[in-house]
């Protein structure tokens, strides 16, 4: 799950992988989340570095802390990180798209068309 | 992790049990010699024979001094080898200080050399009953003969006194050794030195000063003061020595 | 709580070399690699922290005493490399007998789940283990005993790949259930460099970084372009190394401190992060030049 040879830093994809997981409701609002201890365990990496995810996710409202028993997901997180995701990762992600189908004289309609097929082509993979 | 308070006392004493493990051969090495002693003071004998035209009388003497001499020589070597680098390497792979290491080393010493004096003690009795077993002789004084108490007593004393002597020498001369490996070569000049003003120099002075000594009680003050000094002396040079250096 | 304090740490040896001047803080309960090209001094610092060398400048406390001669440090600490000896009168199983009486936390049953899992023989003197099999077996030795302060330098030579990646893996459990201070030196920082917080780097006898690791992979950007643009922007940039032309593209490693608009200014040049082991390549390099230089040299002379 982790791409260790990544010039992104472990913390950083060890708070994305959390929010993947918060996304997809593997933790609930109010659920506990794993403590930086088994984020190591887990993840064979220091115990400090798997806390830096965490304060990323807390510091971002993603998760809060209790004293003495851990972090717990917040009420409003998967809603938060999917607003974030549509306005950081998925608009840049656009960004890039048009800007490489103007770099190859791609038009509009065209584009629209390829981004529709692809959404078809899934789903008739996933049904 | 809390740390742990441990007592130089207890220290010792576990130094001392692994160094009786860790240097099995040292006890190894003492039945070896002392079989070999033992070997040779059952063959070689002092002895003086008469005869005329009807008797021939041969005496022989069983005497268990080639044990005492191999053990002191062992003693010396032994008590230098414990010096070595190796040895306090080992020791630095457990918990110690350089002073813990030597006075357990000064205790591990002290119990080999009482051991050595009873076994060289002991020693008469093996060697009369090889040559009882083996020689072939006709007639036998008793077992009495070896000695009794009160001088196999007298005989243990004085042989802790010269082997105390002997291993604290040996300490002090390996410390030395590990301090700087020219007193490989000052050493002896320091000690055969005066030999050449006035031979046998050494000699008679231990022989004077220690052999000659009456009383039991004086010498053993003689030899387990030499000792001692010789000793702290060695702790003190090698307290501030290094381990694992390069 | 703070364990190890160095404050102008000298220590000389007659030939010259040793550490020079190391001053750091290690706090408790954090792994640290040491790091540094051979002969920076890394091997000479443990030993000293571990008490074996007498300090000829400079400051270092141990759990708060120099660590010469003091008992509290060799109590609680344990230093390891593939020198570490024992008497050859002793199987292996003596002498994790042995450290059961010397170490209060010492954990027999790991030690022995551990030996039987590396298969390492329990009945012959450490002379006939292999160089990989003895270090394990010290690796096993540092583990079970949970020191308070346990260094392992160079813990895994001579071990083959799996047992290297096993040795860590062992290393990072037991340390998140126990967690104790942890030093850890390594010729590979890749190996290492998700196992430990804290990177401590040392060149020349001297502490030239010390971060967290995390820290590490971000202190540092190459930059690369036109060999002008890249001159021309790095001039006002701290510039940490020059790499070799290739071709007309030159590339310079500089800090990560400077401005998002000073980024932007930089144009169409290429900014790529820099690897904490690449990091401390550059950082204790001799000069600009590298091995090429060596074969162009006695070329031309």
């Amino acid at each position: 799950m982790l791409n260790h040879d990544s010039s992104k830093p472990i913390y950083i994809q060890i708070a994305e992988w959390l929010e993947t997981e918060i996304l997809h409701e593997r933790f609930k609002p109010h659920e506990k989340m794993f403590s930086q201890y088994q984020l190591a365990d887990q993840f064979n990496i220091n115990p400090a570095t798997a806390a830096k995810g965490l304060t990323i996710l807390a510091d971002a409202g993603i998760l809060y802390k209790k004293r003495g028993l851990g972090m717990f997901v917040t009420e409003e997180a998967a809603e938060q990180i999917r607003h974030r995701r549509i306005n950081e990762t998925l608009s840049a992600l656009i960004s890039d798209v048009v800007a490489e189908a103007e770099h190859l004289n791609v038009k509009e309609q065209d584009l629209i068309h390829m981004i529709q097929l692809e959404q078809s082509r899934r789903k008739g993979e996933s049904s | 992790m809390s740390l742990a308070t441990v007592s130089t006392g207890n220290l010792i004493r576990q130094q001392i049990i692994y160094k009786c493990y860790a240097m099995a051969d040292l006890w190894r090495s003492l039945v070896v010699i002392q079989l070999i002693a033992i070997f040779f003071s059952a063959i070689g004998s002092g002895g003086m024979s008469t005869s005329d035209d009807m008797f021939s009388l041969s005496i022989s003497s069983f005497s268990n001094d080639a044990v005492f001499m191999f053990t002191v020589f062992w003693i010396l070597v032994s008590s230098a080898l414990i010096t070595s680098k190796g040895y306090r390497y080992e020791d630095f792979s457990y918990v110690t200080t350089r002073m813990i290491s030597q006075v357990s080393n000064g205790i591990l010493l002290l119990i080999t050399v009482l051991t050595a004096s009873l076994f060289t003690v002991m020693s008469n009795y093996v060697i009369y009953m090889a040559v009882y077993l083996f020689r072939d002789i006709e007639f036998y004084p008793g077992l009495a003969s070896v000695g009794a108490p009160g001088e196999l007593l007298l005989t243990f004393l004085a042989m802790t006194g010269y082997l105390l002597l002997a291993s604290a020498v040996g300490y002090f001369f390996g410390v030395l050794i590990q301090i700087s490996k020219y007193f490989i070569a000052i050493v002896p000049i320091m000690i055969f030195g005066p030999t050449m003003v006035r031979p046998l120099f050494i000699y008679e002075f231990g022989y004077d000063f220690y052999a000659q000594e009456p009383s039991v009680f004086l010498f053993l003050v003689k030899t387990i003061g030499t000792a001692l000094v010789l000793y702290v002396c060695g702790v003190a040079l090698m307290n501030r020595k290094e381990v694992r250096e390069i | 709580m703070t364990v190890i304090e160095c404050s102008h740490l000298e220590k000389r040896y007659s030939g010259g070399a040793g550490v020079k001047d190391a001053d750091f803080t290690i706090q408790e309960n954090t792994i640290t690699g040491i790091v540094g090209r051979n002969g920076s001094g890394k091997t000479t610092l443990m030993k000293t922290i571990a008490g074996y060398l007498k300090v000829t400048g400079g400051e270092i406390s141990v759990f708060g005493e120099n660590p010469f001669n003091s008992l509290k440090v060799s109590a609680n600490s344990m230093y390891l490399d593939e020198y570490t000896m024992f008497s050859n009168a002793l199987t292996t199983k003596d002498i994790l007998h042995h450290h059961s009486r010397f170490y209060p936390n010492w954990d027999a049953q790991l030690a022995q789940r551990l030996a039987d899992y590396f298969s390492i023989p329990m009945r012959v003197g450490t002379d006939y283990l292999s160089k990989g099999q003895k270090n394990t077996f010290y690796g096993i030795l540092g583990l079970a005993a949970r020191c308070p302060l346990t260094i392992f330098d160079e813990p895994t030579t001579g071990m083959d790949a799996s047992v290297r990646k096993d040795f860590y893996r062992a290393l990072l459990k037991d340390y998140l259930a126990h967690p104790r201070t942890i030093l850890i030196s390594s010729h590979h920082l890749d190996e290492i460099d998700e196992l430990i917080e804290d990177l401590l780097l040392i060149d020349g006898g001297r502490t030239v970084l010390h971060l967290p690791i995390e820290g590490v992979k971000e202190y540092a950007m190459a930059v690369s372009g036109p060999a002008g643009e890249v001159k021309n922007w790095s001039a006002q940039q701290d510039v940490i190394a020059h790499l070799e032309d290739q071709g007309s593209i030159s590339t310079v490693i500089v800090k990560n401190h400077f401005t998002a608009a000073e980024k932007a200014a930089a144009g169409g040049l290429r900014f790529t992060p820099v690897s904490a082991s690449d990091l401390c390549v550059y950082l204790t390099r001799r000069n600009i030049g590298g091995i090429d230089d060596v074969f162009s040299n006695s070329q031309h002379g």
